[in-house]
This record gives C-alpha cells, sequence and structure tokens, in this order.
C-alpha cells in the first residue's frame, strides 16, 4: 500500500495551518516530515490561533532535534509556500472540500472514518476490485454513471 | 667449487623452470576461474529476482514502510494495488 500525505490547510477558519504545513516540510527537509506532523497535531493548542506560531514551530523543531537554525530560515523564506499551495490546489481539483479528505485509488472517502471504512476499501482493491468510474451519460449531463445501476441516487437541491 | 656453481646453475635452471612454469599454470589456471566465474554471475542474476520479492512482504508483515523517492510525505511502494491519498491540515 501507498500513503500520501497533500496539505489542504483551510485558510478561512484555520490561519495558521499553511505555516504549520510548510513547517512539517522544513522537518521533512531534515527527514522529520513525520515526526512534525506528529508533534503539530500533538501540540495543537500551543500555537493554534496564538500570534506566535512560528515560535513554537521553531521549538518543536528543537524538541526533535533539528537544526533550528536551518529550520527557522527554511520558514521564514518560505521555502515550501508553493508547495503547500499547489497541494491545496490540487485538493480543490480533486473536490476536496474539507479535511481530512481522502482518495483511495481515487476514489473519495470524507471526513474522520473509522478503520473499517479504510479497510473495507483497501480490502475491494487487494482482493483485485475496480476503481468506480463515473460517466456522464449522452442523454443528460445532470446524471452520473451506468443508467442500468442498482442503485440510483437523485438529489433535489439548490444554490443557496 | 666448480661443483657448487654446477649445483648453483641446476637449482637457478629448476627455479627459472619453475616461475617459468607458475605463469603458465596460472594462465591455464585463470581461465579456469573465469568460467567458475560465469555461474555465479548467472547466481547473481538469480538473486534481485528473489529480493524484490521479499521487499514488498516486509511492509505487510506491519514494519514501518519506507519513504519511497525523494517526496518525504509518500509512504510506501509507488506501485501498490492500494494508493490512499490524505488531504489535511494541522489545524
Amino acid at each position: 500500500m501507498q500513503y500520501q500525505f497533500r496539505h489542504f490547510p483551510l485558510f478561512s477558519i484555520h490561519p495558521q495551518a499553511a505555516r504549520a504545513a510548510e513547517a512539517a516540510e522544513c522537518a521533512g527537509e531534515q527527514g522529520a516530515f513525520w515526526q512534525m506532523h506528529d508533534a503539530l497535531f500533538e501540540n495543537q493548542g500551543q500555537w493554534g490561533g496564538q500570534a506566535d506560531a512560528e515560535a513554537t514551530f521553531v521549538d518543536l523543531a528543537g524538541a526533535l532535534g533539528l537544526d533550528t537554525e536551518e529550520f527557522e530560515t527554511c520558514l521564514t523564506e518560505g521555502r515550501y509556500a508553493a508547495k503547500v499551495h499547489a497541494d491545496y490546489q490540487e485538493g480543490l481539483a480533486e473536490g476536496v472540500s474539507g479535511t481530512p479528505g481522502f482518495r483511495i485509488n481515487g476514489a473519495p472517502l470524507s471526513g474522520a472514518q473509522p478503520f473499517t471504512a479504510f479497510e473495507q476499501q483497501i480490502e475491494y482493491y487487494l482482493a483485485g476490485g475496480e476503481p468506480p468510474t463515473l460517466e456522464v451519460n449522452a442523454d443528460s449531463f445532470r446524471s452520473l454513471g451506468q443508467p442500468d445501476a442498482p442503485v440510483v441516487v437523485t438529489e433535489f437541491s439548490d444554490y443557496q | 667449487m666448480v661443483r657448487r656453481y654446477g649445483w648453483l646453475v641446476v637449482l637457478v635452471v629448476v627455479a627459472l623452470l619453475a616461475t617459468a612454469c607458475g605463469p603458465q599454470t596460472s594462465m591455464l589456471v585463470t581461465p579456469q576461474e573465469g568460467a567458475t566465474e560465469a555461474p555465479p554471475t548467472a547466481a547473481a542474476v538469480e538473486t534481485p529476482k528473489t529480493v524484490p520479492t521479499e521487499v514488498p512482504s516486509a511492509p505487510t508483515e506491519g514494519a514501518e514502510p519506507p519513504v519511497a523517492g525523494d517526496d518525504w510525505r509518500t509512504l510506501g511502494s509507488p506501485d501498490a494495488a492500494v494508493t490512499i491519498v490524505e488531504y489535511s491540515d494541522f489545524q
């Protein structure tokens, strides 16, 4: 199995999330992406909503035994700002609207899901299952999938 | 004295023969070594086949998957049957 992490900072409600993502990347440069990933979540209360969040990021880097001077330089110059932004754009293109958002072989799984939700999908693919395909019907651009599918979901919606 | 020198000449000739034969025998041996080295290279070709089959089995045994490529955000094998992408923020 392959596992890929993509940054999807919710700018509007999480003002420090993008900088935290950059901090994880700067740690990754020193071989400690996943350690910083864990440290950021574990110490969320120390930097979330704090004006001096970046000082906390440097402290966390120090606690992980990283070169804090290099880490701070990386963070200050925004070395990975573009990478984080590119991730966010990729997420938008994939239709991600909230976090955490997952794609298992391309199929979406949104929100904090129980382990069994992942297990079910993983077992399906390991058993040789194919990713679902949604094709627009020729007769209606509002319909997705096969006309003779066993399950049909109809959504009645407005835009406001 | 002449007999001693005569023995010396005989010794020198024997020594020269020995050294002359030495390279010849070693040259005969070298192709054999080369020939014996050929099967090990054929065996060496087979050993990489067994190594990749062992590598994917390691993560399935519950070990920490290795970081793939130069992207430290990706874990596991790039040719895995299942790829999970997580879009997340830290806040």
